[in-house]
């Protein structure tokens, strides 16, 4: 019985020792961590991290760094912060070369999205040489695994890539195979189709059918100005459709990947005529451009 | 009173090491919602290098210049000229310093080690 109050006293002690301790440790002078990881990054500083790993992976193509840059993650981070990342770059007509690359890394990471199905549904045959395409772009990609530490910064030192090489100007192989006025009374537009050449079936004995391309880049270019499009983000019309808005009295040239390169110029908008030679309407132009196999 | 005073400083005592060692050891604050700035350098290094890529990818020196303030509010170009000048003085990849060098120039931050980098370009 006389032990009792010395035990009190003693775990009276303790208990205001112990809020002491966690006072002290937790609010005055609380484990200072300078050296973080993306991870622990604020939940907007970490979806930035990510968006700058998949440009970073369109800029190289080095999917093993982009994996390790994204090691341990969360995985729903990934998914909405990729995501996020492909539709806006859709959105704002990304050349597809970029497209691309970002589509094959969200894929690999299990990140779906409406507008990177028109990337990966169709292997897209680049013509060699254009730039910006990494050199992953056309393999198939490897499974992604748990790298080492981000050291690569210095350890990339023993890197042999060639600096500032600008790739070699390849003509591209893209041809207009038809044009016709088209009069459906709507404001003046070019629609351009882009296909594969059909390549001759040996076995079929005849020519296989031509394939509509998506993911290809359209400029139109005029005077003092310039419009860019992308092929395949109006499936329901055709997988290689993509369209611009033509003004009367403008001389247009069409490019395609580079606006410098016109495969067609000097378009116009022309009059739809009524049978006895009426002007009636300004008419949009319908375009097929071939691509022929490399 | 006096009789107990040893059994309450030895509580406080023994409280005290076990605070200490819950609070920094078994349950530390946890910090989840860290800026760039606390990143250990390596993934600094790579968060500079990133936005050279993305901003090779994207061309929006706007975005660039905001996320690389979130490591220097004063001067952004900063650890893009430090990253860049301790590449070339460690023989870095050919890549990753063209990426920085050209971010440097497009913030007019260019420094004379980068020269060669850019005349090679031009």
């Amino acid at each position: 019985m006389t032990d009792r109050p010395q035990f009190l006293a003693l775990m009276g002690g303790l208990v205001l020792g112990l809020l002491l301790g966690l006072v002290y440790t937790w609010l005055i002078a609380p484990v200072e961590l300078v050296n973080t990881t993306p991870a622990l990054l604020r939940s907007d500083y970490r979806h930035d991290w990510i968006r700058l790993a998949a440009l970073a992976y369109a800029a190289d193509g080095d999917l093993e760094r982009a994996a390790a840059r994204l090691d341990g993650l969360d995985q729903d981070d990934l998914r909405t912060a990729l995501g996020a990342l492909i539709e806006e770059s859709a959105a704002q007509g990304q050349a597809a070369a970029t497209m691309r690359s970002l589509s094959q890394l969200a894929d690999q990471l299990g990140v779906h999205t409406p507008a990177m199905a028109v990337y990966l549904s169709t292997p897209y045959p680049s013509p060699a040489g254009l730039a910006g395409t990494p050199a992953t772009a056309a393999t198939p990609s490897p499974v992604l695994t748990p790298s080492p530490p981000a050291t690569s910064t210095l350890v990339a030192a023993t890197e042999t890539r060639t600096p500032f090489a600008p790739p070699a100007a390849v003509p591209l192989p893209y041809e207009v195979i038809s044009r016709t006025l088209v009069c459906e009374g709507t404001p003046p537009q070019l629609q351009v189709f882009v296909r594969a050449a059909a390549g001759d079936d040996e076995r079929a004995g005849a020519r296989a059918e031509e394939t509509p391309l998506p993911g290809v880049v359209l400029w139109l270019t005029w005077p003092g100005g310039a419009d860019r499009a992308v092929t395949g983000l109006r499936p329901h019309i055709d997988a290689g459709y993509a369209d611009f808005t033509l003004e009367e009295g403008v001389p247009y040239s069409l490019s395609i990947e580079e606006p410098n390169a016109p495969v067609l110029s000097g378009l116009t908008v022309a009059q739809c005529r009524s049978e006895v030679g009426i002007d009636l309407q300004p008419g949009s132009w319908r375009v097929v451009v071939e691509m022929s196999q490399p | 009173m006096r009789r107990l005073a040893p059994f309450v400083l030895g509580g406080v005592a023994a409280g005290a090491v076990l605070g200490l060692l819950v609070g920094w050891v078994v349950w530390p604050v946890r910090y989840t919602n860290t800026s760039p700035t606390q990143l250990r350098q390596d993934y600094r290094n790579d968060y500079v290098l990133m936005v050279a890529a993305a901003y090779q990818a994207d061309r929006d020196l706007g975005a660039a210049r905001e996320q690389l303030v979130r490591l220097d509010p004063e001067e952004p170009a900063r650890p893009v000229v430090e990253l860049a000048e301790q590449l070339i003085a460690a023989g870095g990849g050919a890549g990753d310093i063209g990426m920085l060098v050209r971010l440097a120039d497009a913030l007019d931050a260019a420094t004379p080690p980068m020269a060669p980098y850019l005349e090679e370009e031009q």
